[in-house]
C-alpha cells in the first residue's frame, strides 16, 4: 500500500532529522517509563483526541449532505461568476467555521455534487483562518500586536483570492482523485495498487452497474466513492437515506482517519525530538526566518484556533513578519492536512497546490513587512 | 471475486472494535482524570461527545457485522446496498486495522506522564512573557538599569531586600521570615489590600502603570495586584499575571510573589537558579507552550528537576541570555504533588470583563 511506503520514508526522514540535529539515539533506553516516549504519547494522542470531534463533524455533515442534498441544489446555490465564486469560497468560513480535519470530507462531497473545484479549494485554504473562532483566538493571543492579528486575516484573504483566480484560470481537470474505476478494471486491476492513474474521474455519476465489481481490488488508500450513485436518485425513502448515514460515517472515518494518525504520529515525533533552540540561529536572516517558520507551521500541524498562542510564544525569537508567515501558512497547509488532501486529491495536484500556497504566503508576508503593515 | 459474508462480517467487526476502542480510550481518560493531560478543559466537552458518536457508529458496525454474517444472501450492509471499501487481503487488513490499533495500544499501554522539563527544554521556556504583548523585547534594557520605581514602594515586609540583579548574591535573605506562613500557604488568602504607610493616589498608580491601548488590561490588572500583600500567580491567570509583573516590573520589584510549578533547569542557568514553569495549553497538549519565571535559591540542590513546588519569594531581576528577566529570590518553598490539572490556559476573559 502506498501510504505505508510514504509512512516509512517519513519515519526515515525523521530519523535523519534527529541525526542532523545532533541527537543520539543511544541516549534513550526504550522502556515504557521513558520520558521521551511519554512525551510523544501525550502529543500523539492529544492531536488525535482533539481532531476526532472535528473529523466526526466533518464526516457526519458529509454523510448527511450525501443523503439529503441533491446535486441540483448544490449547483443552483453556487455562484456562476468567478469573482463571486472566489469571494464566496474565501468567506464561506465566516458562516461555516470548520477546521481542516472536518473540512476535507465535506468539500470533497460538495465537489462531487457539483461545487466548482476552485471554490471548494479556496474554502479549504481560507476557511480555517477567516472564521470568527480563529478571529477571537488570534486577537486574544496578539492583544498587544493588533497589526499582526489584522495582517493575518488580510494576508489570508489576499492569498486565497489570488489562489482562487489562479485555480479558476488553470484548473481544467477535476483535482479529485479518480473514482474507483468501474467494471473495466475489476478484472484488469484486481489486487494492484495503481488505481490513481485512471482518468475515470466522472464515471461514477453515470455508473449504474451492480456492486460486485468493486470487491476485487480494494486498496487501503482508495476510497469508497462508488456508493455515490445509490443516492443520486433522490426518490429513495427518507428513512432508507437516514439509515445509510452511519455506514458512510464509518467509511469516511476510516478513510480520513489513517492519514490523521500518520500526521499525528509524525508531528508527535517532531515535537518530542526537535528542540527549538537549535533553530534560533536562523531567526536573524529575513528569508530564512520566513521559510523556517513556514516549515515549522507545516510540521507542527496545529489547529488554527490554537496556533496563535504558539506563535505568540515565539515573539522573543522571531520578527513579527515571520510569525505572520507561520500564522497564515499553518492553517492553509500542514502535514496532517496534506496527508488528508492526498486521500482525496490527485498527488500531482496536491504538490503544485501546496507549492503555490507556500510561494504566495512567502511573497505576501514579505510584502506586508516591507509595506510596514505588520 | 465477491467477498464471503463471513469476511465482510469480520471487517465490520474489526471496525466496530476499533471505533469502540477509541470511545473507550476517551472514557478511560475521563475516568482516570488524565484527560486533563491531553485536552484543555474548554475543549473537553466536545471530546466527550465524540466518544458518544464513536460508540453509536461502533454499534451500527457491530449490527452490520451480525447482519452480514447471518444474511448469507446479501453482500451489503443492512441499510446501504453498496459494499464498502474493505482491504482486499488478510495482510492488508492486518496493516490497515493495525494502523488504527497503534494509537490505541500506545494510549492504553504507555503510562501517562506529565509533560516536564524535557518537553519544556525542547520547546524553550518563555521567561520574558512581556514579549507576547510588547513587540520589542527589552533586550537593551541594561541601558536603563533597573531603576527603583519613582514612587516610594510600600514594602510588604520592612526587611525585604532590595532587588539584586546579581544572582550570586541572592538566595540568603528572608528565609526565616516567611517560613511559617509558607507551610500553610494553601489556605492563605492575602487578598486584603496592604496597610500602606500612605495611600497611593490614583495618579501615582497611573504613573507606575503607564499603558497604551495594547497594555490597558495589564495595567488595570497590575494596579489591582500592586495593592495586594502578596502577588499570587494563580493557575487561572498564570500567563497574565507573569506578563503583568514582567511588564511593570519596576513597580513590583521587592514585592513578595507566590507561584507554583515544576522545577525546570537548562544549561546556562547558574547553580542556584532554576525555572518554575508550567505549560500553557490552549486546545490540546500539542500546542503546549512552557511559561515560567526564573528563581534563585541557596538551597537549589534540594530540589530535583521536574519536582512540583510552591514557592514564596521576593521579586527581582537578572540578566539571562542577554535579556533582563524577572527573577524570584526564593524565601521558602513547599513541595506539592503535581496538580490533577497541570496545565494553565490563557484566560479568555482577561481584559474583556469590567475590571471592578
Amino acid at each position: 500500500m502506498r501510504w505505508t511506503t510514504a509512512a516509512a520514508s517519513v519515519v526515515c526522514a525523521a530519523l535523519l532529522a534527529l541525526i542532523f540535529f545532533g541527537r543520539d539515539l543511544s541516549e534513550w533506553t526504550w522502556t515504557l517509563d521513558n520520558t521521551k516516549l511519554q512525551n510523544f504519547k501525550i502529543i500523539f494522542i492529544s492531536i488525535i483526541l482533539e481532531a476526532l470531534p472535528f473529523l466526526l463533524i466533518g464526516v457526519i455533515v458529509s454523510a448527511l449532505l450525501q443523503a439529503f442534498v441533491s446535486d441540483e441544489l448544490v449547483r443552483k446555490l453556487t455562484p456562476r461568476n468567478p469573482v463571486a465564486g472566489v469571494l464566496f469560497g474565501a468567506l464561506l468560513g465566516i458562516i461555516l467555521p470548520l477546521c481542516e480535519c472536518g473540512m476535507i470530507p465535506i468539500v470533497r462531497r460538495l465537489m462531487r455534487k457539483g461545487l466548482p473545484a476552485y471554490i471548494g479549494l479556496i474554502y479549504i485554504v481560507a476557511g480555517p483562518i477567516i472564521n470568527p473562532v480563529v478571529f477571537g483566538a488570534t486577537f486574544q493571543a496578539f492583544r498587544a500586536n493588533e497589526s499582526l492579528a489584522y495582517s493575518r486575516f488580510y494576508l489570508a484573504f489576499f492569498v486565497s483570492v489570488a489562489l482562487g483566480f489562479i485555480l479558476y484560470d488553470r484548473l481544467k481537470q477535476s483535482p479529485l482523485k479518480p473514482d474507483r474505476p468501474a467494471a473495466i478494471s475489476a478484472s484488469a486491476q484486481s489486487g494492484t495498487a495503481s488505481g490513481h492513474s485512471h482518468g475515470h474521474g466522472q464515471d461514477h455519476r453515470h455508473d449504474d452497474h451492480g456492486h460486485n465489481h468493486h470487491h476485487g481490488h480494494q486498496h487501503g488508500h482508495q476510497h469508497s466513492h462508488h456508493h455515490e450513485h445509490h443516492h443520486v436518485d433522490s426518490n429513495a425513502p427518507f428513512l432508507k437515506k437516514l439509515s445509510a448515514t452511519p455506514s458512510h460515517i464509518a467509511d469516511e472515518f476510516f478513510e480520513m482517519g489513517k492519514y490523521l494518525i500518520l500526521g499525528s504520529l509524525i508531528t508527535g515525533l517532531m515535537q518530542t525530538f526537535i528542540t527549538r533552540s537549535s533553530f534560533a540561529a536562523v531567526a536573524d536572516h529575513e528569508l530564512l526566518s520566513h521559510l523556517f517558520m513556514m516549515a515549522f507551521a507545516y510540521v507542527l500541524s496545529l489547529c488554527s484556533t490554537s496556533d496563535a498562542f504558539v506563535a505568540a510564544s515565539f515573539g522573543n525569537l522571531f520578527p513579527p513578519a515571520a510569525l505572520l508567515s507561520f500564522l497564515v501558512l499553518g492553517p492553509m497547509l500542514d502535514l496532517k492536512n496534506t496527508l488528508m488532501m492526498l486521500a482525496v486529491f490527485r498527488k500531482k495536484f496536491v504538490l503544485k497546490f501546496s507549492l503555490l500556497i507556500a510561494v504566495l504566503v512567502l511573497i505576501g508576508s514579505i510584502a506586508f513587512d516591507r509595506l510596514g503593515i505588520v | 471475486m465477491p467477498k464471503s459474508s463471513a469476511a465482510l462480517a469480520f471487517h465490520y467487526l474489526a471496525r466496530a472494535i476499533l471505533l469502540s476502542g477509541f470511545a473507550l480510550l476517551i472514557v478511560h481518560l475521563v475516568r482516570s482524570g488524565n484527560l486533563n493531560l491531553y485536552i484543555a478543559p474548554r475543549m473537553q466537552l466536545i471530546v466527550k461527545l465524540s466518544a458518544l458518536a464513536l460508540y453509536a457508529v461502533a454499534a451500527h458496525q457491530l449490527y452490520s457485522a451480525i447482519r452480514a454474517f447471518f444474511d448469507k444472501d446479501k453482500h451489503g450492509g443492512p441499510d446501504c446496498d453498496c459494499m464498502h471499501e474493505m482491504p482486499a487481503t488478510w495482510g492488508k487488513s492486518l496493516l490497515f486495522y493495525g494502523w488504527f490499533a497503534l494509537p490505541l495500544i500506545i494510549g492504553y499501554v504507555v503510562p501517562d506522564g506529565l509533560l516536564g522539563s524535557s518537553m519544556a527544554s525542547a520547546k524553550g521556556v518563555q521567561f520574558a512573557p512581556q514579549t507576547t504583548v510588547v513587540s520589542e523585547p527589552r533586550t537593551a534594557r541594561s541601558e536603563t538599569v533597573p531603576t527603583p520605581p519613582s514612587v516610594e514602594l510600600p514594602s510588604p515586609s520592612a526587611s525585604a531586600p532590595a532587588a539584586e540583579p546579581d544572582p550570586a548574591e541572592q538566595g540568603s535573605a528572608g528565609t526565616d521570615a516567611t517560613e511559617q506562613e509558607a507551610t500553610e500557604q494553601e489556605n492563605r488568602k492575602p487578598d486584603a489590600p496592604v496597610a500602606l504607610d500612605r495611600e497611593l493616589s490614583p495618579e501615582e498608580l497611573d504613573l507606575l502603570f503607564p499603558s497604551d491601548n495594547f497594555t490597558e488590561a495589564y495595567a488595570a490588572y497590575g494596579k489591582k495586584l500592586f495593592l495586594r500583600d502578596v502577588v499570587q500567580v494563580t493557575p487561572k491567570r498564570f500567563i497574565e499575571t507573569l506578563t503583568t509583573v514582567d511588564l511593570y516590573r519596576d513597580a513590583f520589584l521587592g514585592k513578595t510573589i507566590e507561584i507554583s510549578g515544576f522545577v525546570y533547569r537548562e544549561s546556562g542557568m547558574g547553580p542556584q537558579q532554576f525555572g518554575i514553569s508550567r505549560f500553557a495549553v490552549a486546545c490540546c497538549s500539542a500546542d503546549a507552550s512552557p511559561y515560567g519565571v526564573m528563581a534563585t535559591f541557596a538551597g537549589a540542590d534540594e530540589l530535583e528537576t521536574d519536582e512540583w513546588v510552591s514557592v514564596t519569594g521576593t521579586l527581582g531581576t537578572t540578566m539571562y541570555n542577554d535579556i533582563e528577566i524577572i527573577q524570584i529570590d526564593i524565601a521558602d518553598f513547599v513541595r506539592i504533588p503535581a496538580p490533577g490539572d497541570p496545565y494553565v490556559s490563557p484566560d479568555f476573559d482577561f481584559g474583556l470583563e469590567q475590571l471592578e
